[in-house]
């Protein structure tokens, strides 16, 4: 089963810009969508409660996450989720930045971080989507990491 | 030979004065000179026994020559054994008029009836040009010296001394040392003299103490000094080398408060640094996203465009014309806040109540759009002295916010704008019903681009960060207290800018 694709961004447009890459990259499914790291802090705290209904999950999820967000930016989830590691272990994620910063702190600050695995710089283009989806799930260390 | 005395005593003298090594005259109790030896003659620059007959007194310097016969007069009288003028520098005249420093020995000698006196003379040029030189060697040192010895007394002081202390010369030898130290410390100098005395070694004095000596006048002055022991036949004496160091020490307070100024100076600029580097910061996120957006979007019309889909281009394009217009209000902000840092608008007095006033009228508009009801209770408070426009800016960026973070669940929104004395500073509240502000690290709520907390909010998260700029420029602190009922910012600034 392909990976979820789960993203964190305050920005409607670039989600909707986001969408619409990974549409014309041919993976039609969902995308899990939070505005801030706070109700996507909620999910990943209690995911079952969070989708209940929903049929049987992804083997894995991909997160792409904002640094700049309101309530709850995207390095105060990664310590978060960095702190509660030990009881999020049975879920397999990893996390790609998802910003328009170039700043080599932020690049530094977030690899600092073993769940995060990638850093992107907006706008995001087909290809380089393809590229990360290709890095990181046709990789067998993937599936055994989390 | 001698006439007039009897030639008997002439005889008895004259081979052992011929034999004497040094210059030897007798002289009878008349005062006329009875004999000479060579060396005298030589000496002194006359010939062979021509000064035979002649009154003492011709070798006698002019200045002592009228005073001489009394002195004369009075060794006849008690005659005894004994060196000539002690402590007195002597001179013997030459036959040309030069004087010759010398040390004179008088001896009584009897023949018969009649008293004669042998004088005996060493020729002290010499020793005195070696003195000399030694005098202007130390002369020539770069500080006072001042010789000691074993009883603390003053043997010998240099030409600096006079300068340095106000004393004269003859005011300072065989004076104890210490009249030259404030009152204070003269006793227990006595006791580290002895002290250095048993264990005399080339040193500093006073390590890690602060020395002062004392002038003439009584004034006091800072020194630093270096003790030399010197081996002297006569026991233990020390050199003293006394430096004033008044100017070095101004010099070394000035220093200090040079770069006190400097530590100043560079906590002021490390501040702008880290200022402009979380600037820096704020930019790559907060003027950059807005740009990224519509690089993405537009990018997307451009494949909507060959799709046909004129409907998608033209919403994108709107959403492009709302995001560029943002932007150009973050840019705005962000150069308003970096020309805050240095208002060059002179501070002048106002009431606080105009400016409240102005305030209110310049945001009429926003006011009654929401038809939010202001109330104003602004103490009499004597007037304020600043940059005006700092207070009329905290305020606006206060109240526009107040305003703009209206809850729309409440009636309508409700601002109170209070303002009192509080010391010598002025508290201003500004109080809202609003939305609140959600619990946030305080400091985190002025930074420059910290959007609060609901994402349809308005606000370019730059008014906070000016408001807060202006009041660190007038000194002054801003707090706020908030709940879902509402929030309140206070802020206290000095009434009027301390010099």
């Amino acid at each position: 089963m392909d990976p979820r694709i789960i993203l964190i961004d305050d920005s409607e447009d670039d989600r909707y810009l986001f969408k619409g890459v990974v549409r014309s990259a041919g993976m039609e499914r969902d995308i899990l969508e939070f505005p801030d790291g706070e109700p996507a802090w909620e999910f990943f705290r209690d995911p079952e409660s969070f989708e209940r209904d929903a049929g049987p999950h992804p083997p894995a999820s991909l997160v792409f996450l904002d640094i700049n967000m309101p309530r709850m930016g995207g390095f105060d989830l990664l310590e978060r989720l960095q702190e509660h590691a030990d009881r999020l272990r049975s879920r397999t994620f990893f996390v790609v930045m998802f910003t328009s910063s170039r700043n080599t702190l932020d690049q530094e600050r977030a690899l600092a971080y073993d769940i995060v695995r990638d850093y992107v710089v907006k706008p995001l283009d087909t290809e380089q989507l393809g590229a990360i989806i290709a890095r990181h799930y046709q990789d067998d260390r993937t599936g055994t990491e989390g | 030979m001698a006439e007039g005395y009897d030639g008997k005593i002439v005889e008895r003298f004259q081979i052992a004065f011929e034999a004497a090594p040094g210059p030897v005259l007798l002289v009878g109790p008349d005062g006329k000179i009875a004999l000479t030896n060579r060396a005298l003659d030589q000496l002194l620059g006359y010939d062979d026994n021509a000064l035979v007959g002649k009154r003492v007194e011709v070798l006698v310097p002019a200045g002592a020559r009228n005073f001489h016969p009394e002195l004369r007069d009075a060794f006849f009288e008690c005659p005894s054994s004994r060196h000539m003028g002690t402590g007195r520098d002597l001179h013997a005249c030459h036959r040309d008029g030069r004087l010759i420093p010398v040390e004179i020995g008088l001896n009584p000698v009897n023949e018969g009836e009649q008293s004669f006196v042998l004088v005996s003379i060493l020729d002290i040029t010499e020793r005195k040009k070696q003195e000399q030189r030694i005098r202007v060697a130390l002369d020539a040192a770069a500080s006072a010296m001042i010789m000691v010895d074993a009883e603390g007394r003053i043997v010998l002081v240099n030409a600096h001394v006079k300068d340095m202390f106000g004393y004269e010369e003859s005011e300072l030898i065989r004076q104890p040392v210490e009249m030259l130290m404030p009152e204070a410390g003269r006793r227990r100098h006595g006791v580290y003299r002895t002290s250095f005395l048993t264990e005399p070694t080339k040193r500093s004095m006073g390590r890690g103490r602060s020395l002062l000596a004392q002038r003439k006048d009584g004034s006091v002055f800072p020194v630093e000094i270096a003790l030399t022991p010197i081996q002297d036949s006569g026991g233990g004496v020390v050199m003293a080398t006394v430096i004033d160091v008044t100017e070095s020490r101004r010099i070394q307070r000035e220093m200090a408060k040079q770069n006190e100024r400097q530590t100043r100076f560079n906590t002021e600029l490390i501040r702008l640094n880290e200022e402009l580097s979380q600037f820096a910061y704020s930019a790559s996120h907060d003027l950059k996203a807005p740009l990224s957006t519509i690089q993405g979007l537009l990018h997307y019309a451009l494949s909507d465009l060959q799709d046909g889909d004129q409907e998608s281009v033209q919403s994108i394009l709107q959403r492009c014309r709302t995001l560029t217009k943002d932007l150009a209000e973050r840019v705005e902000g962000v150069l308003g806040l970096a020309s805050s840092e240095n208002l060059e608008d002179p501070e002048e007095e106002f009431h606080l109540k105009d400016v409240v006033h102005d305030v209110l009228l310049g945001l009429g508009q926003a006011i009654s759009e929401r038809k939010a009801q202001v109330k104003v209770e602004v103490d009499e408070i004597g007037p304020l002295h600043m940059q005006r426009v700092r207070m009329l800016q905290i305020l606006d960026n206060l109240i526009a916010n107040a305003c703009k973070f209206a809850d729309p669940h409440k009636e309508r929104p409700e601002i109170v704008i209070r303002a009192r004395e509080d010391g010598a500073l002025v508290r201003i509240e500004v109080a809202d019903n609003g939305i609140g502000i959600r619990e946030q690290r305080s400091g985190e709520v002025f930074k420059l681009f910290r959007r609060l907390d609901n994402h349809d909010a308005p606000g370019s998260g730059i008014g906070l960060a000016l408001v807060k700029k202006h009041v660190d420029r007038l000194n002054g602190t801003v707090e706020f207290t908030s709940s879902p009922q509402g929030t309140c910012f206070v802020v206290k600034v000095p009434r009027r800018r301390a010099a």
